[in-house]
């Protein structure tokens, strides 16, 4: 928390773009929360909530690609300030739709999330170029606490709000912050300098296919890759069958999910200990990284299996503290094993990796419940994640005992 | 055209509001005036304190949030607002009070076009169409009936002072750091929205409608605020607004 005391603070620009980003994911996490809810209650199932989900992965793909060139061409500042605007305009859309047009509310979600991109690309630009060389690891720790807050916050809020108002005042409140995060955008401090063409060339296709060139010479990277691809999946799962679970299997009404993201909003303020405790462990790095996926694995497995509300908040609560570990050790592995030179292109590959797990996640989701129900669904596929997650283990013991 | 009218001199200048005063007001004022709203404060008092206290509840949110609201904006910008009535009196008032009175024709003349309006397009749809009283108008109608001095104090003295510096001063002022094309239809939009929460979030478009008069207020008070560059014809001609539609409730 050494952060809270750096100059970063006493910079105007940096103030005011980390209190338009308070303000707008204060009201994100209430969109989120009333959205999954909404769509619950008109479809009643969770294909709805896969459908809106899958509009979410599928549109980042595209958004990447033009957020980019726009933020790029456009002066940053006035990029958010419209993206706000026309954020607050669609979620006003969803109020005036009051939870009865599912087709026009996936709509909004669909713009909504490329909306969104656009504003996250935009103000990581602007704080590039406000914010001293120096002073920006402190300015991003203080985003990640910033997230970390509202993630606490915003359900619990919502939570409230719903049991009082229901979803559309969430909605109006999203709008309302939009609104106002836009007027303090205006206040910014920010001289936008006009950047040559030249420099603007889109290239995470062109470095993603370099990438999947270099990760054909590494398979200790193509094992951890595809640990990605169900550790994606998982992640989907949850998201969509939260819902379903707290509303048909817990029976304590969809709106239970506000526990969930409680829970996980505690682990995720423990799994920086969790993590540290990781790194000091006396093993190597690959046992290390296989024991993190095995632990957030069966904190998955768990959360699908459980059946009662405190083993599946305890669950959850796992999940937020081993998801951070296993991030950090992905990244380890990544680091160790990844030239400098490459690691770009290896990168953006696995941003496409990412993206793409997290749709097929999606499509499997409701299919898999239909069929085989929750934990089921979370025992093969996290089965499947445990032993790619050792088979990177053999794989890299194997390579050892070669050298 | 209008400054010829008014003879309003074309070198004239807002007068300075600083980035942290809008700040504050954006980061405190908005949010507040907001939640506080009949819809969100006078319902949650409704809710704690039963509907047979209906009234008392809503009254009591109105009285809390526009005191608050009045004595945190007065506090604030008093340099703006002292500037503000030193600028009028160095024009020994005349053109402010042209424009309050012909600001409001304007504004009567556009909201009596926009519903006119509202009616031609409705007969297409729905030949039976009749605009609902807004549930702003009903609960001030509701108001007037037991509680005629509190509604005037509130509705004449606090109301016009404390909706015309957050629409016109923290809200236009701020988008017209963009573009004043920008900053008149936001300001406006959003002075409609927070009359019309209940109507937008029922899901009847008729009701819905009633957000336009409102718009067309803020419209016409931000061209005010735009040309005149005073706040004082704006606060005028919502005063005039309120004190019309008192006397009309009587």
């Amino acid at each position: 928390m050494k952060f809270i005391r750096s100059k970063v603070f006493k910079n105007p620009a940096f103030v005011k773009l980390a209190l338009a980003t308070l303000i707008s994911s204060f009201g994100d996490s209430l969109y989120a929360l009333a959205i999954t809810l909404s769509v619950y209650n008109i479809t009643g199932s969770i294909t709805g909530v896969a459908g809106m989900w899958l509009i979410r992965a599928v549109i980042r793909i595209p958004c990447q690609f033009l957020s980019g060139v726009i933020v790029d061409r456009f002066n940053k500042k006035k990029v958010s300030i419209y993206v706000y605007l026309i954020s607050a305009a669609l979620m006003l859309s969803i109020v005036l739709t009051n939870d009865t047009y599912l087709l026009l509310a996936f709509v909004v979600i669909f713009i909504l999330q490329g909306t969104s991109d656009m504003d996250n690309i935009a103000q990581m630009g602007i704080m590039a170029e406000v914010i001293p060389e120096d002073d920006l690891t402190d300015a991003e720790n203080a985003f990640s606490v910033i997230g970390t807050c509202i993630m606490l916050i915003g359900p619990g809020v919502g939570g409230i709000l719903y049991k009082f108002y229901g979803t559309t005042v969430l909605y109006a409140i999203d709008a309302a912050t939009f609104l106002i995060a836009a007027g303090i955008m205006v206040l910014l401090p920010y001289a936008y300098k006009k950047q040559e063409a030249e420099a603007e060339k889109f290239t995470l296709f062109s470095h993603a296919k370099k990438g999947l060139a270099e990760v054909k010479k590494l398979p200790l990277i193509q094992y951890t890759m595809l640990a990605s691809v169900f550790f994606g999946m998982l992640g989907r799962f949850y998201e969509i069958d939260k819902v379903y679970v707290a509303d048909t299997i817990l029976d304590i009404g969809a709106e239970g999910i506000v526990y969930f993201s409680y829970a996980m909003s505690v682990g995720g303020l423990i799994a920086p200990f969790v993590s540290k405790w990781f790194k000091n462990l006396k093993m190597n790095d690959l046992a290390k990284y296989a024991i993190s996926c095995l632990c957030y694995i069966a904190s998955f497995v768990l959360w699908g299996l459980g059946g009662h509300i405190w083993i599946v908040i305890l669950a959850t609560f796992l999940i937020g503290v081993f998801e951070t570990s296993q991030g950090v050790m992905t990244n380890v592995i990544f680091m160790s094993k990844v030239k400098k030179e490459v690691m770009g292109m290896v990168m953006a590959f696995r941003k496409i990796v990412m993206v793409l797990s997290a749709i097929l996640g999606i499509v499997l989701a409701p299919l898999l419940v239909d069929v085989i129900g929750v934990g089921a669904s979370f025992l093969i596929v996290g089965g499947i994640a445990a032993a790619v997650s050792i088979g990177v283990l053999m794989q890299g013991r194997r390579k050892k005992r070669i050298e | 055209m209008i400054r010829k009218i008014f003879g309003i001199d074309a070198s004239r200048q807002f007068q300075g509001v600083t980035k942290k005063q809008l700040l504050i007001g954006w980061i405190v004022i908005v949010p507040l005036f907001i939640l506080m709203s009949n819809s969100f404060g006078g319902a949650l008092l409704i809710k704690l304190f039963g509907e047979q206290n209906k009234n008392t509840c809503q009254l009591v949110n109105l009285i809390a949030r526009e005191g608050i609201a009045f004595l945190l904006l007065a506090v604030m910008f008093w340099p703006f607002i002292k500037a503000s009535f030193k600028d009028a009196w160095k024009t020994k008032g005349i053109p402010f009070l042209t424009l309050t009175v012909t600001g409001y024709l304007l504004y009567i003349f556009i909201t009596v076009a926009s519903v006119v309006l509202i009616y031609v397009i409705a007969a297409f749809v729905t030949p039976d169409f009749r605009m609902a009283t807004s549930a702003n108008q009903e609960s001030l109608n509701a108001f007037a009936e037991n509680n005629r001095v509190a509604l005037w104090i509130i509705s004449v003295a606090l109301v016009p002072f404390v909706e015309e510096m957050i629409f016109r001063v923290v809200v236009f002022h701020s988008f017209r750091k963009i573009s004043k094309w920008l900053a008149t239809p936001v300001s406006a939009f959003l002075f409609g929205c927070v009359h019309v929460i209940p109507e937008l979030t029922s899901g009847d478009w008729t009701l819905m409608l009633n957000i336009i008069p409102y718009f067309c207020a803020g419209l016409v008070m931000a061209l005010i605020y735009e040309k005149h560059k005073n706040i004082l014809p704006c606060i005028g001609v919502h005063m005039l607004t309120e004190i019309i539609a008192n006397l009309k409730n009587m």
